[in-house]
């Protein structure tokens, strides 16, 4: 069962550059260098990622915007941040 | 996904530099021969970077404050939403430079030190550094522009390192960078500078117990022990995110490649298919075939390792890299460097 929950808040890491081109979404690790590049679902959750909204909020704007099972998009969803997070361009937030 | 372009671009402004570092790497017949490119020529390169808008250029040389204009570049570069990195030796950062640099919105500096007392230093970069980079360093820092420190380590300065590391902190740098020299340029067949291994794994050990993240001790001689093997080469890689362009135009993938005879200027064809023409790199980086590495377990992992150290060493892209664990082999030839 995933340690993530619904009221953590996803947080940009701030060593993470990153550009909207077109429908894509380029990153580049101003530290290490490591390049990573987002499409569709998720350039649209990464830009969603105020900081602000927590992971709740990010669903509902996926479900406002996109059709589909919710109970398969969040479970997507809670792989896709924990995949950002172990690439580390994101943070999550419990408080 | 397939990239369209690079995503990181260093450019090699100039190769003057106002300093000898006895390992420096590009202290070797490529580049002595070459110096700086025209200012209208250079004025063609940086259009074609900001034709192609990487997220990051790395403004590197040689030394590249030497260059006229650079503040004029580094704006430029800012303009088109670029992140920008400028790597400097520090000997050039007084007040007035300082106040350009902040001008022109430089994103971050790499400054290199090598010692935490002036007589070590100044041997090592050979000539009268070390104050002038300490005051760079407190200009750095008075002006709020952000930067981290580079140090090539040898068997001259390891022992020298966690006092450097004390000072750099103290100064505000945001990351203190040790890494150990490559063994070529200046440093080549130079066995004076090697590291024993067990010197590298006290010091990585050491650093790591006294301080956090931010400092950070890098050998390749000790990733070798760990792997078993060297890194496998990706020279000539479909899709590198990255372009690294010469001071005379001349694109390469990294700056070992430029011992391969490999003409790809950007003023023939542009800067984007000039990094579409890196995978033609792969030429130098075949399938790995011989005596020494077919019976190897590592093969499918390493593939011989750098193409690059195996050429300068051995005159031959064919035999494994010269840090291979699993074959001590003789140098056959002492190439051109």
């Amino acid at each position: 069962m995933s340690r993530i929950k619904l009221t953590f808040i996803p947080v940009k890491n701030k060593e993470i550059l990153f550009r909207k081109e077109k429908d894509k979404i380029i990153m580049l690790n101003e530290n290490s260098g490591d390049p990573f590049y987002l499409e569709n679902t998720g350039a649209f959750i990464w830009e969603k990622i105020d900081g602000e909204r927590n992971i709740n909020e990010i669903f509902g704007c996926i479900i406002n915007s996109f059709e589909g099972d919710p109970k398969l998009i969040k479970a997507e969803l809670f792989s896709f941040l924990q995949e950002l997070e172990e690439n580390r361009l994101i943070f999550l937030d419990s408080k | 996904m397939k990239l369209e372009k690079p995503l990181l671009i260093f450019w090699d402004i100039t190769n003057r530099c106002n300093l000898d570092c006895n390992f420096c790497m590009w202290n070797w017949d490529y580049a002595k021969n070459i110096r700086e490119a025209s200012r209208l020529k250079k004025e063609e390169i940086l259009n074609e970077i900001k034709l192609i808008k990487p997220l990051k250029v790395v403004l590197t040389g040689g030394e590249p404050l030497l260059t006229q204009g650079i503040f004029h570049y580094i704006y430029d570069l800012k303009k088109e939403d670029i992140f920008v990195e400028l790597t400097t030796n520090g000997t050039l950062l007084n007040d007035y430079t300082v106040s350009n640099l902040k001008d022109a919105c430089v994103d971050k500096l790499q400054v290199s030190i090598l010692g935490s007392t002036r007589e070590l230093n100044n041997r090592i970069m050979g000539g009268e550094a070390f104050d002038l980079i300490l005051t760079g360093l407190e200009n750095l820092a008075k002006h709020g522009i952000r930067f981290k420190t580079k140090t090539t380590v040898t068997s001259e300065n390891i022992d020298d390192i966690e006092n450097l590391a004390v000072l750099l902190k103290d100064i505000g740098a945001e990351s203190v960078n040790f890494s150990e020299f490559i063994p070529m340029g200046a440093a080549y067949l130079k066995s004076e500078l090697t590291i024993p291994t067990s010197k590298l794994k006290y010091w990585k050990e050491r650093l790591g117990q006294k301080f956090d993240k931010t400092v950070e001790f890098s050998s390749t001689t000790l990733d070798i022990k760990e792997l078993g093997h060297p890194r496998k080469c990706s020279l000539g890689a479909d899709n590198s995110y990255l372009a690294q362009i010469l001071w005379d135009g001349n694109v390469i993938q990294c700056a070992l490649s430029t011992v391969f005879p490999f003409s790809n200027s950007i003023f023939n064809s542009g800067l984007k298919k000039a990094w579409e023409n890196l995978s033609q790199l792969k030429r130098f980086n075949p399938e790995i075939e011989n005596k020494t590495c077919s019976a190897c377990r590592y093969l499918k992992e390493c593939n011989g390792g750098c193409r690059a150290l195996a050429y300068i060493n051995f005159n031959s892209i064919h035999n494994p890299d010269p840090r291979c664990p699993e074959k001590k082999q003789k140098s056959r030839k002492k190439v051109r460097i």
